[in-house]
């Protein structure tokens, strides 16, 4: 990087009324720049959260004698500040765009946008171990218990030849050893190994809806075997919506715009599709099914994926007056597009295992419940999940 | 507060400028002071207390050697003040570091404290005792104002990561100086300039760095892209920091020394250390290297002289035996040049480059591990390796090609030279392209400063 030019070198005739003019400009560009952003911070109103990096921002501090005889109060009111920083959301684009276009990096945060616009996140890790409490849980239950585990859009980029050669990532692997490791619990595998790349959201790491249909296909067809009263109910494709913004999801909220080329299309079935069924959460029922207002949301990060049953929800319960069975499902934010299908053909108890009380008891809660058969409805990447269910089933 | 944080960067110092150019003359040193006592105090107050002690003590002692000078006393007085700094300083460094190692020599098991590391400590105490010895000396007057002492060690710009600015450096700027539309526009280049050299391309390749040292079983390939990124990284990142220094000193009207001089084109290790960190260079050479008896003595007293200068420069860097080794490492290399192998590289000045560089990076390894053992494994795959390259080379050199290719050419003269041939031969053009890409570097470095706080979260509720 160029050092600036001592005064002992030669310079174009230095002290011109040109070169104090631009002397002038630098000085009062540097003040106009920092004095712009750190009054704005100031003067603007804190926001809560971010859309781009979807969690909450830090907010402003009310000091303490104790807190800034420890220094505690001075660094939250850095991060405060950090957060609150007039353009930031402007500036971390420009850094990407600056690593992408300057620095030709092909990765952000660990993301690997493939020539074919899908962000992939390759993962090296170790190989799974299923815990003994999914065994246990086969015993206590004493119903039939399926697993349908879809493959991670990782593993799919692994099976085309996506990732890089020099780069290590092994999801297919343990996407199998989990396979088998369940299978050996005693848990029936509801295969979902048919599903393509373009199953998947480009941007996301979910599936988009036909994944999702797809998934459901597959659950109805398994499930069946033993739960015949449990049929398929087919979509009419002209209820089939789309989304007007486009739609840009977790891994584009990674790297940023700079290297989500071009942002997704999410799809859904109007709410038509699924009259009769009475969505309960948070103790209050008739909540919607679908619920367009993430669809017609402002902003590039908005996120849409919340469009089925506004997102995740500890305890769920869907009841269609179905003849159908009723169902347990244990489920991640994966199952929340297949749910709306599924409630067609079946009563619904819904569990997700990360928002529910410590002392939550699946097995207790499927006798409770009294449901004829348990579904797990997972992707791949659930190994953090694993102490969670060791607790919890 | 650290020159690369928004609050420093956005409230901070648009304040101490605005305030300090609006304050009548009399009253500026005085709310620099304040200033630098805030920006020391903030996450740290309680550390802001000692290192006042030490301005207070070393203020007495300065005040005592100048009314004692011509008494036998004074030997006492200088032999105190100097236990009393290095106490200080070796209480809250090395006291850990000390313990542990008596523990471990002789099988005992002493308690070892956990003391926390007041930011500059070493910078501060440098200076303070630079002061009372030039006061010694009689290099300078006596400074009978204690908060122009203060201001003299606390001054922010050279506070937390120096350079060691000797008192006689600027005794006279404390007393007087005139801020120039010049200096101060200088100093926003130079100050943007070192901010860019820390956000983009330290961090930048302190990220490959940090890779590849938390990894096991390096490829060649690997291990020497992970030194080359890690010596690019701390000159970068120290010489970023120099350069921030420098420049706020410049917009306060003070003028700093330089503390780097491209140390990457040294044709010998003697001459790296003429370049790089320069003012800790001359400071062990004046205060240390030299009342041994410098080179006036005799050639084994030359060169035991060296290697108590090296071995402290070595452990001055930190509370460590790598440390230590990294300091006695350069010893024996500048003792060898000295003896025969100077007169040999300067024979072959682009071997010298290469073998110089080399020497460097080895010396590194140390720097950058935390064991020996560690250190001795690097080195092994840098010139014995089981593997010659693999993936994770690939992927290094894939990934991050381009800026360890910017970030070695930036440490080359090359980039200054094209620049002033270029705003030597494009007139106007010129002028304002070396006055705009500052504000086009600002607005890089603060991207990429932002974006180091971004933190996305795929699950979360709000």
């Amino acid at each position: 990087m160029a050092q600036p030019i001592e005064k002992n070198q030669k310079q174009p005739q230095p002290g011109t009324t040109f070169e104090k003019k631009m002397m002038w400009l630098t000085i009062i560009s540097f003040f106009v720049i920092l004095l712009t952003i750190g009054i704005g911070t100031i003067l603007r109103d804190d926001r809560v959260s971010s859309q781009l990096e979807n969690r909450t921002l830090a907010q402003s501090v009310q000091p303490t004698m104790q807190g800034v005889a420890s220094g505690e109060d001075m660094l939250k009111m850095e991060s405060y500040f950090g957060d609150q920083l007039l353009l930031r959301g402007t500036l971390v684009e420009m850094q990407a765009r600056l690593s992408k276009n300057l620095f030709q990096q092909p990765f952000r945060n660990g993301i690997y946008t493939a020539k074919n616009g899908y962000m992939i996140e390759p993962s090296q890790a170790a190989q799974p171990v299923i815990p003994s409490a999914f065994q246990q849980f086969t015993k206590d239950v004493d119903r039939p218990v399926y697993f349908a585990l879809a493959p991670s859009k990782t593993v799919i980029a692994e099976r085309d030849g996506i990732i890089p050669d020099y780069v290590a990532s092994n999801a297919e692997q343990r996407y199998k050893t989990m396979q088998a490791g369940f299978m050996k619990a005693g848990i029936t595998s509801i295969p979902l190994d048919a599903l393509k790349l373009t199953d998947y959201f480009k941007t996301d790491h979910h599936w988009n809806i036909d994944g999702a249909y797809q998934a459901y296909d597959e659950i109805i067809r398994t499930v069946g075997k033993t739960e015949p009263t449990l049929k398929k109910v087919a979509m009419d494709p002209q209820a089939k919506r789309s989304s007007e913004h486009p739609y840009f999801g977790s891994l584009a909220r990674k790297t940023t715009l700079a290297y989500a080329s071009a942002g997704d299309k999410i799809e859904y079935y109007d709410a038509n599709q699924f009259n009769g069924i009475d969505v309960c959460y948070d103790n209050v029922c008739g909540q919607p099914l679908i619920d367009e207002q993430f669809i017609k949301e402002e902003g590039d990060y908005a996120d849409r994926y919340e469009v089925f049953m506004r997102g995740n929800h500890g305890i769920l319960s869907m009841s269609s007056k179905t003849k159908g069975p009723k169902l347990l499902v244990l489920k991640d934010s994966f199952a929340n597009p297949v749910l709306p299908f599924l409630a067609n053909s079946a009563n619904l108890e819904v569990v997700d295992i990360r928002y529910v009380n410590k002392d939550f008891d699946a097995s207790e809660f499927a006798k409770q419940k009294n449901v004829d058969a348990i579904v797990f409805l997972h992707n791949a990447n659930i190994a953090g999940l694993m102490k969670t269910y060791q607790q919890k089933l | 507060m650290l020159f690369s944080s928004t609050i420093f960067l956005f409230l901070f110092l648009p304040t101490v400028l605005i305030v300090y150019y609006l304050l009548p003359r009399s009253f500026r040193n005085g709310w620099l002071l304040v200033a630098s006592l805030f920006f020391y105090a903030f996450g740290e107050p309680r550390f802001a207390l000692l290192m006042l002690l030490s301005v207070g003590i070393n203020y007495f002692f300065a005040l005592f050697v100048d009314v004692y000078r011509h008494r036998i006393g004074v030997k006492w007085i200088m032999f105190s003040m100097i236990a009393v700094n290095l106490g200080l300083l070796g209480w809250f460094k090395y006291s850990g570091f000390f313990v542990q190692s008596v523990n471990k020599t002789f099988h005992a098991d002493f308690f070892v404290p956990e003391i926390v590391l007041p930011l500059g400590i070493s910078f501060y105490t440098f200076h303070a005792m630079s002061y009372v010895i030039d006061i010694y000396k009689e290099k300078e007057a006596v400074q009978k104002n204690p908060l122009d002492l203060a201001l003299y060690i606390a001054f922010f710009p050279q506070l937390v990561a120096g350079p060691i600015v000797r008192y006689n450096t600027i005794a006279s700027q404390i007393e007087s100086r005139q801020e120039t539309v010049s200096d101060f526009s200088k100093g926003v280049r130079r100050f943007i300039i070192g901010l860019s050299k820390k956000l983009i391309l330290a961090n930048g390749c302190g990220q490959v760095a940090d890779a590849i040292f938390d990894m096991k079983d390096l490829s060649m390939g690997l291990a020497w892209i992970g030194i080359i990124a890690y010596a690019l990284q701390i000159y970068f990142d120290f010489s970023g920091y120099s350069d921030m220094a420098i420049g706020l000193a410049l917009m306060f009207g003070f003028h700093f020394l330089e503390n780097f001089n491209y140390p990457y084109i040294s044709k010998s290790v003697s001459e790296f250390w003429r370049r790089w960190h320069i003012s800790l260079g001359s400071w062990f050479r004046d205060y240390v290297y030299i009342p041994l008896g410098g080179n006036r003595v005799s050639p084994w007293r030359q060169y035991r002289n060296l290697g108590i200068v090296w071995m402290l420069t070595g452990l001055w860097h930190g509370a460590s035996w790598t440390f230590v080794a990294w300091g006695v490492y350069y010893g024996i290399w500048i003792m060898l040049e000295k003896a025969f192998l100077g007169k040999l590289l300067a024979r072959v000045p682009v071997l010298a480059t290469v073998w110089t560089l080399v020497l460097v990076l080895v010396g590194w390894v140390f720097f950058r591990s935390e064991t020996f053992p560690e250190a001795i494994t690097y080195i092994q795959a840098m010139f014995m390796p089981d593997v010659l390259w693999d993936d994770r080379a690939s992927y290094q050199l894939v990934q991050n090609g381009v800026i360890l290719a910017l970030a070695c050419l930036a440490a080359t003269p090359i980039p200054k030279w094209i620049g002033e041939r270029f705003v030597q031969s494009s007139g106007k053009i010129g002028q304002t392209l070396q006055y705009g890409y500052a504000m086009v570097l600002l607005f890089l470095a603060t991207s990429a400063l932002v974006a180091s706080t971004f933190n996305p979260f795929i699950y979360f509720r709000f």
